[in-house]
C-alpha cells in the first residue's frame, strides 16, 4: 500500500487528479445526502400534503 | 494549463461518481420523462398538466422510500385496455385517486378494475387521478384523454372534499369550452427545457432540483404542524358554485354514464351533495368509512393500502348498483 502511494505521489499530476476527484466526490455526495434527507423529511410529513 | 485541465477532468470524474452514488447507492431515479400540455382555458400555471412517458419510474416517500413505474399510458394504476372492444371507465379525482403512495396493483383503480374484470373482462379502468387536480381540471382531463385515446363508456368523479380553495383560483363563471390550445404541448422557456432534460438524464440533478423546491416549504409545513391544519380540515359551509357548475357540465356531457362518488367523512357535506345530485339527476354514491384515520398514512395523509382497497370496493359496489343490467 505504501509502495503504491509512493509511486502515485511520484507522479504529481496523477496525485493531483486523485485528490481533486476524491474531494469533489465527497462534496457532491454530502450535498446529495443532505438533499435526500430534506426531501424525505418534507415528503414523509403528512402536513406536506395539507394544501396539495 | 495542464493543471487546470487535470482539475477539470477530476471534477467531471467526481460528477460521474456522484451520479453513480445517487442512482445506485441512494437509489434515486432520474425525473420521469414528461411533457407539459395545456388543457384548461387561461394561461396560468393551473392551465397545464404533465403527461408522463409510459413505464417511466418515479419515487414516492409518503409510504416509505419506494420506486414505482407508470403504466402503459403513463399514469399510476392498472394497464389500460384501449382496444375498441373494451368498456373504458375514466376514474377522475385528486391525488387520493392517483394513489402514488401504494403500488399500482394496490390502488383503488386497480381494485375496482380487478373486481369488474372478474364479472366482465371487457372492462378497463383508466386512472385519471392527479396531484392537485380539482373537479374543473378533472373535467378537462377526461376531454384530453378522450382526444388522445377514445371516448369513455363511463366516467366517475371521486371527491373527498369540495376543494373550494383550488376552485377559487379560476375565473368565474367557469368556462367549459375547449380552448384553442387544448392538448398542445406547452412551450417552456429554453432554460426550463434544458433543466428538464438534465433532470430526466441525471438522478443527481433530479434530486437537487427537487430539494431546491422542497426546502422552501419546510417552514410552511412546520407552521401547519403547529396549528394542526391537516389536509382534511376544509371548512364545509356550502357547495361552491364552481363545483356545482362542474358537476352539471359532467352530467351534460356524459349523461347517465357519469357518476359522482364522495368519500369524505363530513356528513353535512355528503348530505349537501346528495341533495344537489338528486335535484340535478346525477348518480351519487358516498361512504364515510373510507378516509378514516386507520386507512390513511399517519392518520392525516393519503389513503394507505387498506384505504385504497376500501375505496376500490366502494367504486365497484356503486358501479354495480348504478349500471347492473
Amino acid at each position: 500500500m505504501n509502495r503504491l502511494l509512493t509511486r502515485i505521489k511520484s507522479k504529481p499530476y496523477l496525485w493531483l487528479y486523485l485528490k481533486v476527484t476524491f474531494v469533489f466526490t465527497m462534496l457532491l455526495s454530502a450535498i446529495a445526502a443532505k438533499a435526500l434527507l430534506t426531501i424525505v423529511a418534507v415528503e414523509s410529513n403528512p402536513f406536506f400534503y395539507a394544501n396539495f | 494549463m495542464k493543471k487546470i485541465l487535470i482539475i477539470i477532468l477530476a471534477v467531471i470524474t467526481s460528477l460521474i461518481a456522484a451520479e453513480v452514488i445517487a442512482r445506485y447507492v441512494m437509489r434515486y431515479p432520474a425525473q420521469a420523462s414528461r411533457k407539459t400540455v395545456a388543457i384548461i382555458p387561461g394561461s396560468g400555471v393551473k392551465s397545464r398538466i404533465f403527461l408522463y412517458k409510459p413505464y417511466s419510474k418515479y419515487l414516492n416517500i409518503e409510504a416509505g422510500y419506494k420506486q414505482f413505474t407508470y403504466n402503459n399510458v403513463g399514469v399510476h394504476g392498472p394497464d389500460v385496455d384501449l382496444s375498441e372492444d373494451s368498456k373504458l371507465i375514466f376514474l377522475a379525482g385528486s391525488s387520493f385517486i392517483e394513489a402514488y403512495q401504494v403500488p399500482s396493483e394496490k390502488t383503488a383503480a386497480a381494485v375496482f378494475d380487478r373486481k369488474l374484470k372478474a364479472v366482465d373482462p371487457g372492462y378497463s379502468v383508466f386512472n385519471l387521478g392527479a396531484s392537485g387536480c380539482d373537479p374543473y381540471e378533472a373535467y378537462f382531463r377526461t376531454k384530453l384523454y378522450t382526444q388522445m385515446y377514445r371516448k369513455p363508456d363511463k366516467v366517475i368523479l371521486a371527491l373527498e372534499q369540495f376543494r373550494t380553495k383550488w376552485l377559487e383560483q379560476y375565473d368565474t363563471p367557469l368556462d367549459f369550452d375547449i380552448p384553442e390550445h387544448f392538448g398542445k404541448e406547452y412551450r417552456l422557456s429554453k432554460a426550463k427545457r434544458v433543466a428538464s432534460t438534465i433532470c430526466e438524464k441525471s438522478s443527481l440533478a433530479s434530486m437537487l432540483y427537487r430539494f431546491a423546491k422542497k426546502v422552501k416549504r419546510l417552514d410552511e409545513i412546520e407552521r401547519a404542524r403547529e396549528t394542526e391544519d391537516g389536509p382534511e380540515n376544509e371548512e364545509i359551509q356550502v357547495i361552491p358554485d364552481a363545483l356545482k357548475a362542474t358537476m352539471r357540465q359532467f352530467q351534460k356531457d356524459y349523461g347517465n354514464d357519469f357518476m359522482l362518488v364522495f368519500f369524505g367523512q363530513d356528513l353535512q357535506a355528503t348530505e349537501m351533495l346528495r341533495e344537489f345530485c338528486d335535484s340535478e339527476g346525477i348518480r351519487f354514491y358516498s361512504s364515510d368509512s373510507v378516509a378514516v384515520p386507520e386507512n390513511r398514512f399517519d392518520e392525516h395523509g393519503h389513503l394507505n393500502e387498506a384505504g385504497n382497497l376500501k375505496l376500490g370496493e366502494l367504486f365497484y359496489e356503486s358501479f354495480v348498483d348504478a349500471y347492473q343490467e
